[in-house]
């Protein structure tokens, strides 16, 4: 019986025993070829997100990646995966709710229209919300996208995998942590940016390829420009974000980039423009 | 990719129709069963490493059509495994042979993808998944979210909606994948015509 586990060993060129029973039935069986087909599909899809490990990638990139067809079927599985977390809802990018605790039929039956009230969670979570409605809408104002952040999130849509065609961005290249006092606040001049400008925010620890982040440009704790769903992209010393921004946000002084995982993690970058 | 006839078939071309009855004794199924064996053939030099693999399964295809009238008289068995056995063959002098590959102007998997193209090809995915049937395009795209053992978990869930082994859910979601590359490579394609 061959496995799907010496499937992707012999895609990879390493498979130590078997081959010959595996080829034969690949020869002569329609449903393995299929299976086999899928599973190259599979690998193709788990490089792309960054699943292999590095012995697997080493192998993926020597061994299984040497045609045309192939490459083009790693740069369809990189767009399919970010299609995939686009269409991801937003429900999905916070923590989900807790499940509605279950009702015993006979209790179901006695909450009528206005059962509500008489539960005290209930009637305090209306309240809650009110105030928070009331504050959103009278202190902070809705987060709404403005034609600026709606004409930028298209932007961002692209592939920013290679470079190579942004040369004419100016490149800003961040690490997170640094602070107001820290010397390492990167500094630019406002004279010298072009309409856009191009952000290398590098990620600390492990992070996947394709994983989302919304990202806020901060001033006095005031949130001047704002992106979401932005996808990080591994490089090969770890992950990193990599955004177009427009140059208009920026005037002159500190400003924070940052940058929030689905799992609540911030990561917080300082830039000093002059 | 080269013509669906094989190239020994040009000094005779009734070995073609030959090897089609030989692969199989439907007419109808013959034209599939060719190109099925010679994506096996492709897939055997590939996993043996070969760069040349679609030329090296068509050299085996061509001494097999040479030989056909002979073969259909004399071999017992299960064709595909004849051409199995040319094949390693094939593979063996191909191995011989010495190697003068060029190397690509770029060695960078990315290099050649340029950012136009990946916009173009975002948009040919939404085009193509909005073709699909609202049940495949829902299931491929339950197939493929989350991570490690968030995927896990949903392909799990979708098992037992399902009421599929894991073979066949992989299978399932490789039928659709299949007919979404097509549309995207066909999209593609009419961008660069």
């Amino acid at each position: 019986m061959i496995n799907t586990k010496q499937i992707r060993s012999y895609l990879l060129g390493t498979l130590t025993e078997g081959q010959k029973d595996l080829e034969e039935r690949l020869m002569t069986d329609d449903d393995f070829l299929e299976l086999l087909q899928a599973e190259e599909e599979e690998l193709i899809q788990d490089y792309a997100d960054g699943e292999l490990s590095p012995e697997e990638v080493t192998a993926f990139e020597t061994h299984f990646l040497i045609s045309d067809e192939r490459r083009q079927k790693v740069e369809f599985a990189r767009g399919f995966r970010k299609q995939i977390n686009l269409e991801v809802s937003p429900k999905d990018l916070v923590n989900p709710e807790p499940d509605e605790p279950k009702l015993e039929p006979a209790a179901r039956e006695s909450v009528g229209l206005f059962g509500w009230l008489l539960n005290p969670i209930a009637v305090g979570a209306i309240v809650i919300l009110l105030f928070a409605s009331l504050y959103f809408v009278f202190i902070v104002g809705w987060d709404q996208e403005t034609p600026l952040e709606q004409q930028y999130a298209k932007l961002n849509r692209s592939d920013f995998t290679d470079l190579s065609g942004y040369e004419k961005y100016t490149k800003v290249e961040l690490i997170s942590g640094v602070s107001r006092a820290n010397e390492n606040v990167r500094e630019i001049d406002v004279r010298q940016m072009g309409e856009s400008l191009l952000f290398r925010l590098g990620l600390p620890g492990q992070v996947k390829n394709g994983e989302l982040f919304n990202v806020r440009v901060v001033q006095n704790d005031k949130t001047l420009f704002s992106l979401n769903k932005i996808a990080s992209i591994s490089n090969p010393v770890g992950s990193e974000v990599r955004l177009l921004l427009p140059s208009a946000v920026f005037d002159r002084g500190l400003y924070e980039i940052r940058v929030k995982g689905s799992d609540n993690r911030e990561f917080v970058y300082a830039l000093f423009t002059k | 990719m080269r013509s669906q006839i094989p190239r020994g078939t040009v000094t005779n071309p009734n070995n073609f129709q030959k090897l089609l009855v030989w692969l199989s004794d439907s007419v109808e199924e013959s034209g599939e069963a060719y190109e099925a064996l010679r994506q096996r053939l492709i897939r055997i030099f590939y996993a043996r490493g070969c760069q040349t693999a679609e030329e090296l399964a068509d050299e085996t295809i061509d001494r097999v059509t040479a030989k056909i009238e002979s073969l259909i008289d004399t071999y017992e068995g299960d064709p595909r495994l004849y051409f199995y056995g040319v094949a390693k063959n094939v593979f063996r002098e191909h191995l011989r042979k010495p190697v003068h590959n060029e190397l690509p102007v770029n060695l960078s998997p990315n290099s050649n993808h340029s950012t136009e193209k990946a916009e173009y090809q975002d948009l040919c995915l939404t085009k193509c998944l909005k073709k699909l049937p609202e049940m495949e395009s829902e299931f491929i795209l339950d197939y493929y979210k989350g991570e490690k053992s968030q995927k896990i978990e949903n392909r799990q869930k979708l098992m037992e909606k399902l009421d599929l082994t894991p073979q066949a859910l992989r299978v399932k979601a490789f039928r659709v994948r299949a007919k979404l590359q097509k549309c995207v490579f066909a999209c593609l394609e009419m961008k660069t015509a």
